[in-house]
């Protein structure tokens, strides 16, 4: 449950700082937003594998 | 590179056979099972989301707002990176209570059908751009392809086509909670064609246009000022509406519901797909900027909604294949997903078919018609309005109107007070703000509009951004400030605590009109038919593994909420509810009953493993205290206040043989012989115990219980009733007999050497008689008077033998207690006469000063024991010459007999300890300690109570044992066996 909030806190600040990705458009680190884009997809992963930890306890 | 109608036509048909043969396989079970309820087949499928929007439409949002196009992407994966917080729990309640549309989980949540009607009709004009968005994209790419002037006709057959799929695979099966897996699997399918082709598309253009990422490095720093100036960024404002609305369309949007929550294989399946969708995302996403740049790097004309054409020659037809794939599986779900809707919130609204109708046959059927009607119908919208407006502003109308859909969801999860009042006056309010706003300039051309003096200009979806803040603050607003100053019914209470994550619901232990399955056969043959409603019930009750037979009030509940899922699932949760509400209502609905502890617990035990901090050690406390009383060593059952069993312990199965899953839920008095008799006589008493009590099996087994009862009233939770405590002591009754009964042989054996003695006497006197008959022999008179003395003596000794004879049949002390009237000083004599008999009983003076008209009721031996002991005591307390008083007198409701003597009194300290098993005052070998114990366990057995004290109130010192006995009733029955069971109850 504890990761939840993380997830949450996580999605939240992605919320509010994601017009940051719009900034490389057109530009040679163009692949920027999505490497952003992998790394969120990773700490939903670790997250995922925590809930899955917690939920074994 | 152009092709004939005749080529994409064949080329189309082609892949939707394909299609059918991917569902037909899973269909036949051609696949193994492993592959086709694997999670990734389900997140495939959840690809669905990429539609034709997604490789055309984005496109035209690409070259407005640059990266804005990632808001598509990103909004869906945000709500599914918050999958435990926001799908998990709709999932729960969505299999729960059978909801397979978000009309029906806000219909079942605020308990309105206006709500289903209106979610219906907001769904239904929100989703139909995105359909004609489906058929216009797959139109103009034949036509870029073709260069026909009228694909139209094309269009239409591959409508045909994609509706005889999902009418074939989607509409199969009756109830709506049903998974298509062939479906699944083939929509699945769809979004890896979808993936790869695109991939396969994007790095073929990386390479063949820019020569791999260098080169595209290169001509970016040499374009980046005209790429720059090419596009209007988004303000940060208008990125995080758009976010917001792509984040919504998961839960709002009816083809991404019908996928994530009707057809979800598991919960689990659900959290894998939180990282594996967004990956597959990115994937999709990744070529759309490189295709965009080739377009211009290779200076297109077509259309830059038609980017992907920009390579010309065959990728042509790839860029078909994956229109065809995007737009064919969106239209598919989209339409399973708003034809059941619509038939359950809007036709059975105003129709429902007869009780004779064969309502199954009629619900397919109807489904079957929607579905062709709905594709139909957007066939229309395209023509009519799709050819005037390009894709991107179709597609984001579509995503802006169901967006007004969001805060009555999550409210639904997170705000238990919000009402129907407010979620129906927010949604008008946010609908009449698109209307104007969107609707108007679209699809009626009107772009000014006067009210009350004020001109209004309408720009249509050029200013998107404002029209969805006013339309959803609009609608944010009344849906608080109605629901915070209206009022809810006792139903959308109901309905708020079944769907809130805040608080657990806590349904109301109401009993039901049907007191039986038959009954709800009976109630619901009324509006459904005498087959289905078999059926029904039937299926409910397999469902449930409950035996038809059962009538608990909790398994009738539980079968209630079961028929009210299942009907959900068929005909819509609105239907349902009233379905249930009218044919299967409950009794003294009005009456206030307490929560249903099962529920409660139930709930509880899913909440787990998301509490945290002090809740989840409250809950390890409650698991704790609950554990405790489960394994308690003493039988323990909790009854409510109509006395159904809501706890019963490991100790109550081992005591009664009966399992806790097969007694829970019933009413007590309902339960087998012979507990449900006992229980329910005992609950019904006075009595806050019963000591003893005995019980025999079926199987003629016989324990002794002993029971106890506490009242808990507590107004705050609801929850009063009986507690009920019942401890066996059936082995500590048999090695009490045992005790008391080598007691009673010691006392026989005291006995014995008086009863020696005093039949000595006699057979003295009858040797000397017989020896004088033996002399006198010739004289008659001598000879009848001398017979008459030996028969007087031999009569003496058949008496005292008899009286011996009768005080050991007492028998062993487990035998039935023969409960007649006894005369008391009939029972006081014989005690005197065989305590006479006793050396230590002959010098003294005995009184017996008991009425002869005073009668209790009790076993004529167990009474003769106690006195017996008592007076034996008394000799014992005395010197010779000592006297014993036997006393006994009505007093009120009660019979007092007590035992004065003169002798040397007790010790106060001794007093108290009178009465315990091996207490004895007495040198070693004199007495055994049990004497007084045996007659206490005598008296209460009668019923009654003894006490001692020293010194006597009649005679000068020594002591007195005074028993205290029920008087008898004038309409006792005397009873040949142990139905003592009312009357050895401590007063």
């Amino acid at each position: 449950m504890y990761a939840y909030r993380l997830v949450l806190l996580l999605v939240t600040l992605g919320y509010f700082f994601s017009p940051w990705l719009l900034q490389p458009w057109g530009s040679s680190d163009w692949y920027k937003p999505f490497l952003f884009w992998a790394g969120l997809i990773a700490a939903t992963l670790w997250l995922e594998q925590k809930r899955r930890l917690e939920l074994l306890e | 590179m152009s092709f004939t109608l005749t080529q994409i036509f064949a080329l189309g048909v082609g892949y939707l056979s394909l299609l059918f043969a991917c569902a037909w396989v899973v269909e036949k079970n051609w696949l193994p099972q492993k592959l086709v309820k694997h999670p990734l087949v389900y997140v495939l499928a959840l690809g669905v989301y990429a539609s034709a929007w997604a490789f055309y439409g984005s496109f035209g949002l690409v070259s407005q707002y640059g990266y804005g196009y990632l808001t598509y992407y990103l909004g869906i994966a945000g709500i599914f990176v918050l999958a435990p917080l926001l799908l998990s729990p709709l999932l729960r309640l969505a299999r729960t209570y059978q909801l397979s549309s978000l009309a029906d989980l806000l219909a079942f949540r605020y308990r309105s059908r206006w709500v289903g009607m209106l979610v219906t009709l907001g769904l239904l004009f929100g989703s139909m751009p995105l359909l004609a968005l489906q058929i216009q994209a797959i139109g103009d790419v034949i036509y870029l392809l073709t260069n026909e002037s009228s694909p139209y006709h094309l269009a239409f057959v591959f409508c045909a086509v994609i509706t005889l799929f999902a009418i074939l695979f989607g509409a199969r099966h009756i109830s709506l909670r049903e998974r298509h897996e062939s479906l699944l699997f083939a929509i699945a399918f769809e979004s890896l064609v979808k993936l790869v082709a695109f991939l396969v598309l994007g790095g073929f253009t990386l390479y063949s246009v820019f020569g791999g990422f260098d080169g595209l490095e290169h001509w970016l720093t040499e374009n980046s000022d005209t790429l720059a100036n090419a596009i209007q960024p988004l303000e940060n404002n208008q990125w995080r509406t758009l976010l917001l609305i792509f984040f919504a369309t998961a839960l709002t949007m009816p083809h991404i519901f019908h996928i994530i929550f009707t057809e979800n294989p598991s919960e689990e399946a659900m959290m894998q797909s939180s990282w594996m969708l967004p990956i597959f995302l990115l994937l999709l996403a990744l070529p759309v900027p490189i295709i965009y740049w080739a377009h211009h790097a290779l200076g297109s004309s077509l259309p830059i909604e038609y980017a992907t054409l920009s390579l010309g020659g065959y990728w042509g037809l790839v860029s078909f294949i994956i229109g065809l794939a995007a737009a064919s599986g969106t239209i598919i779900v989209m339409t399973l997903a708003l034809a059941p809707m619509v038939l359950n919130h809007l036709v059975l609204a105003v129709y429902q078919p007869p009780a004779d109708f064969d309502i199954y046959f009629w619900l397919v059927r109807m489904r079957r018609l929607l579905i062709s009607s709905l594709i139909f119908i957007a066939y229309l919208v395209y023509l009519v309005v799709s050819i005037e407006h390009d894709l991107a502003t179709l597609g984001l109308s579509a995503f802006i109107a169901t967006l007004q859909f969001l805060p009555g969801t999550l409210a639904l999860l997170y705000w238990p007070i919000a009402n129907r009042k407010g979620l129906l006056a927010g949604l008008m309010a946010g609908f009449l703000a698109l209307g104007i706003g969107l609707g108007f300039p679209i699809l009626l051309d009107i772009n000014q509009i006067t009210v009350l003096g004020f001109t209004l200009q309408l720009t249509g979806i050029s200013d998107w951004h404002n029209i969805t803040l006013t339309a959803t603050t609009a609608n944010i607003l009344l849906f608080i400030t109605v629901s915070l100053f209206t009022k809810m019914s006792e139903e959308e209470k109901a309905g708020a605590l079944a769907c809130s994550q805040d608080a657990l619901f806590f349904p109301k232990r109401l009993e039901l009109k049907a007191k039986d399955s038959a009954g709800f056969i009976r109630l619901l043959s009324i509006p459904l038919g005498a087959e289905t409603a078999q059926r029904e019930v039937s299926r409910a009750l397999t469902e449930l593994n409950i035996n038809p037979a059962d009538t608990r009030p909790h398994m009738l509940r539980k079968l209630r909420g079961q028929i009210q899922a299942n009907l959900s699932g068929l005909m819509g949760a609105a239907v349902a509810q009233e379905l249930v509400d009218r044919y299967l209502p409950w009794q003294n609905r009005n009456k206030s009953s307490e929560n249903d502890i099962h529920h409660v617990e139930r709930d509880l035990e899913e909440y787990r493993s998301r509490l945290t901090g002090m809740a989840r050690e409250l809950d390890k406390l409650r698991r704790h205290h609950r554990q405790t009383l489960m394994y308690l060593p003493v039988g323990i059952c909790t009854l409510g206040s109509d006395q159904e069993v809501l706890l019963w312990n490991r100790a109550m199965e081992k005591l009664t043989g009966l399992a806790s899953d097969e007694v829970i839920g019933s009413k007590v008095g309902h339960l087998p012989r012979p507990w449900g008799e006992l229980l329910h006589t005992f609950l019904e008493g006075e009595a806050l115990q019963v000591h003893h009590q005995p019980l025999e099996h079926p199987d003629n087994t016989k324990v002794w219980l002993n029971l106890h009862k506490a009242q808990q009233d507590d107004p705050a939770t609801l929850m009063g009733g009986t507690i009920l405590l019942v401890e066996d002591q059936s082995s500590l009754k048999l090695l009490e007999n045992e005790l008391l009964h080598n007691e009673r042989l010691a006392s026989i054996g005291r006995l014995a050497a008086g009863v020696a003695h005093e039949i000595g006497n006699p057979v003295t006197g009858i040797s000397s008689l017989a020896q004088n008959l033996y002399y006198d022999a010739n004289e008659p008179e001598l000879v009848q008077e001398t017979s008459q003395q030996v028969l007087q003596l031999t009569k003496r000794i058949t008496s005292i033998v008899q009286s011996l004879v009768n005080f050991a049949h007492a028998g062993r002390h487990s035998d039935s207690l023969k409960f007649e009237s006894v005369n008391l000083q009939g029972a006081v004599e014989e005690a005197i006469g065989l305590i006479s008999l006793s050396h230590k009983g002959r010098n003294r003076v005995y009184e017996n000063a008991c009425p002869a008209n005073l009668y209790i009721t009790g076993d004529t031996q167990r009474l003769v024991q106690i006195f017996v002991n008592l007076i034996a005591n008394a000799c014992d307390a005395t010197v010779d010459g000592g006297k014993i008083v036997c006393l006994g007198r009505q007093q009120g409701q009660e019979v007092l007999l007590e035992v004065h003597d003169d002798g040397q009194g007790i010790c106060p300290q001794n007093l108290e300890h009178l009465f315990e098993p091996f207490y004895t005052t007495k040198q070693v070998g004199e007495g055994t300690g049990l004497g007084l114990a045996l007659v206490y366990s005598i008296v209460e057995e009668h019923g009654g109570q003894i006490q001692a004290l020293s010194p006597s109130p009649e005679l000068k010192g020594g002591s007195c044992f005074r028993c205290r006995f029920p008087l008898p009733s004038s309409d006792v029955t005397y009873q040949e066996s142990s139905s003592d069971n009312e009357q050895n109850t401590d007063r």
